[in-house]
C-alpha cells in the first residue's frame, strides 16, 4: 500500500483484524462470513507531507505540527502490528551510477526458499498448517525460538528500557527468529535480536 | 414422484451440494422455482424453456402442466445462473424425455444460453473441491473445465451444450473426463521489476528479504524518489513459489469473484495487489450485502 497515510481512517483500521488474525469477518444483514487473509503487508510511506524531513540534502518545510498530523494518520495500534519499519535514505549519486552489480531477485530468492524449508521443518510438529515464523502464535513462539544468554539479556534490556508490549516482545522474537534462519542459526543469538529490535524503532520511540 | 439432481451453491469461498427437484403436477401451464431463489434464478426459467426446446426436446412452455422446482435446502439464499443445468435435466427426467440414469452421482453446473450451449459459471473451483468425496461426476461447461481439472479424483466432464449432455447421460455420446492437470504446467512468473533494477538501498533490500522469508509484514518511510515503490513491486520476485495448497486456496477466492479464466484457471504467481490509496473500504477488505472477496 504506497502512500499509506493517504488511505481513508476507516480502511487503514479495517486492517487491524487480517493484520492480526490472518482472516476477515464480514457482518451482514444477511449473515456473517469469515474469509482468508494471510499475505505481506508492504507499506510505504514519507516521513513528513512534503517528504524530505530528515533529509540531509533538501529541506523540509512542514510544520512541526504538520509532520505530526501526518505521522499521526498511521495510528499506534495499526503501526504495532507492522513487523518491519525501515527508512530509505536518498540514493546517492555514486551508488545510482556505480557499475556494481546488485544482487539479482533470483540469488535472493533461493536463501529464502532456504529459509522456508527450515521453518517448513519446525512446523510440522503442529496440528495446524502454517508456513512462516510470523504466523507462530506467542505459545509456538516460545517453544521454537530459542535464546541465546547474551540474546535473552539484550532483549530483556530493551523491554525494560522502551517498556515494550506483549505484543511486540513476540513479534521482535519471530522476526529475530527469521533472521537467525537467514544465518542457517539454530538458537537465536543477540546480533539476531539487535537487528529485530532495529527495525521497530518508529513505534517504540 | 419428483426427479433429483444434484447442483451446487458457493457461499464465501466454500460450496455446499444444492438438491434441484423438479415435479410435475396437473394444472394450468404454470412454472415456479422456489427455494428463496433470487432473480438470475427466477430467470432459468426462461433459459431452461429455449435451451430444451433448441436441443430437440419438447420445452416446459409446450405442455399444459403445472412445473414446481425446489431448489434444497429451501431456506439458503439461491443466486446466480448456476443451477440452469440442473434444472433442465431435472425436468427432462421428470417429463420422461430422457432415459432414467444415476442421479446420485452427479454434479451439475452451467448456465444455458438460449439456444442450449452451456455458459462458464464462476465459483467452479470450490465447488468440485466440495464434491470430491460426494459424487463421482461433475457435468460443467467445457469452458469450466481447465479450471475443474486441478482437482484429483473426480471425473470432470466438459460440455458445450444441453443437447451434448442429454447425449452423454444417455449413453449416446462418449465423452472423456478432461486428463487431471499438474500444478507444473500452469507455472506462469513474470515480474516486472528484479531487486537488481533497484541502486543502492542495501539496508531497505535486507529488510524486505526479512520479510519475504518470514511472511513478516513492513513499513518503507523514504524521502520521494527514495525507491519504495520500485522495491515494493520487485517484493513477489523474490518469494518463493506458491505450494498446491496455496495455489488452490488463492484460486479459490478467485474463482468466486469470477476472475478466473478458460486461458488461466490456476493462480500460480503470488498475487500482488496495489491499492490506490481512494479504494474503500470494502473494496479492500470486502463487503456487499451478499458478502464477497476484497
Amino acid at each position: 500500500m504506497d502512500e499509506f497515510p493517504e488511505f481513508n481512517r476507516d480502511v487503514l483500521e479495517s486492517l487491524r483484524q487480517p493484520l492480526e488474525e490472518g482472516e476477515v469477518t464480514i457482518s451482514r444483514v444477511q449473515g456473517s462470513l469469515t474469509f482468508p487473509a494471510r499475505f505481506i503487508l508492504v507499506a510505504a510511506m514519507n516521513p513528513c507531507p512534503c517528504g524530505y524531513y530528515g533529509d540531509p540534502e533538501k529541506e523540509c518545510h512542514c510544520s512541526p505540527g504538520e509532520i505530526l498530523r501526518y505521522q499521526k494518520k498511521v495510528s499506534g495500534p495499526l503501526l504495532d502490528r507492522i513487523d518491519i519499519q525501515v527508512e530509505l535514505p536518498r540514493v546517492k549519486y555514486d551508488d545510482l551510477k556505480s557499475e556494481e552489480k546488485s544482487e539479482s531477485s533470483v540469488q535472493i530468492r533461493e536463501r529464502i526458499e532456504k529459509t522456508r524449508e527450515i521453518q517448513k521443518e519446525r512446523f510440522l510438529s503442529l496440528n495446524r498448517e502454517i508456513y512462516t515464523n510470523s504466523e507462530m502464535t506467542s505459545k509456538e513462539a516460545e517453544q521454537f525460538c530459542q535464546l541465546e544468554k547474551e540474546a535473552e539479556s539484550l532483549l530483556k534490556k530493551a523491554i525494560e528500557s522502551f517498556y515494550l508490549s506483549a505484543r511486540s516482545y513476540y513479534k521482535i522474537l519471530k522476526v529475530a527468529r527469521t533472521i537467525a534462519d537467514l544465518d542457517n542459526s539454530e538458537k537465536i543469538k543477540s546480533e539476531h535480536v539487535a537487528e529485530a529490535l532495529h527495525y521497530r524503532i518508529k513505534t517504540e520511540n | 414422484m419428483p426427479a433429483k439432481v444434484y447442483s451446487a451453491a458457493v457461499i464465501g469461498i466454500k460450496a455446499q451440494p444444492i438438491e434441484v427437484e423438479v415435479d410435475l403436477g396437473p394444472g394450468l401451464h404454470n412454472f415456479n422455482i422456489v427455494g428463496l431463489a433470487d432473480k438470475a434464478v427466477n430467470e432459468a426459467k426462461d433459459r431452461v424453456s429455449s435451451a430444451i426446446k433448441n436441443s430437440g426436446a419438447v420445452a416446459p412452455s409446450r405442455q399444459n402442466r403445472k412445473i414446481t422446482v425446489n431448489l434444497a435446502p429451501a431456506d439458503l439464499k439461491k443466486e446466480g445462473s448456476v443451477y440452469d443445468l440442473a434444472i433442465a435435466i431435472g425436468y427432462l427426467l421428470c417429463s420422461n424425455q430422457i432415459k432414467n440414469f444415476s442421479t446420485k452421482n452427479k454434479l451439475f453446473l452451467g448456465e444455458l444460453a438460449l439456444d442450449g450451449s452451456l455458459r462458464p459459471v464462476a465459483g467452479v473451483l470450490p465447488s468440485v473441491l466440495m464434491a470430491k468425496n460426494k459424487f463421482e461426476e461433475v457435468i460443467l461447461p467445457d469452458k469450466n473445465a481447465k479450471e475443474a481439472a486441478v482437482v484429483k479424483g473426480i471425473k470432470i466432464i466438459g460440455c458445450k451444450d444441453l443437447k451434448e449432455v442429454i447425449e452423454y447421460l444417455e449413453g449416446k455420446k462418449e465423452i472423456d473426463p478432461i486428463l487431471e492437470e499438474d500444478l507444473e504446467n500452469f507455472i506462469v512468473e513474470n515480474y516486472s521489476v528484479d531487486f537488481s533494477d533497484v541502486k543502492g538501498q542495501k539496508q531497505a533490500k535486507r529488510a524486505l528479504e526479512i520479510a519475504a522469508a518470514g511472511g513478516h509484514n513492513i513499513l518503507m518511510i523514504g524521502s520521494p524518489g527514495s525507491g519504495k515503490s520500485m522495491l515494493a513491486k520487485a517484493l513477489p520476485s523474490i518469494l518463493p513459489k506458491m505450494s498446491l495448497d496455496e495455489a488452490l486456496e488463492v484460486t479459490k477466492i478467485h474463482s468466486v469473484c469470477g476472475l478466473t479464466s478458460e486461458d488461466n484457471p490456476l493462480i500460480i504467481s503470488r498475487p500482488y495487489r496495489s491499492p490506490h490509496h481512494t479504494a474503500s473500504k470494502v473494496a479492500l477488505v470486502g463487503g456487499g450485502s451478499w458478502p464477497k472477496p476484497g
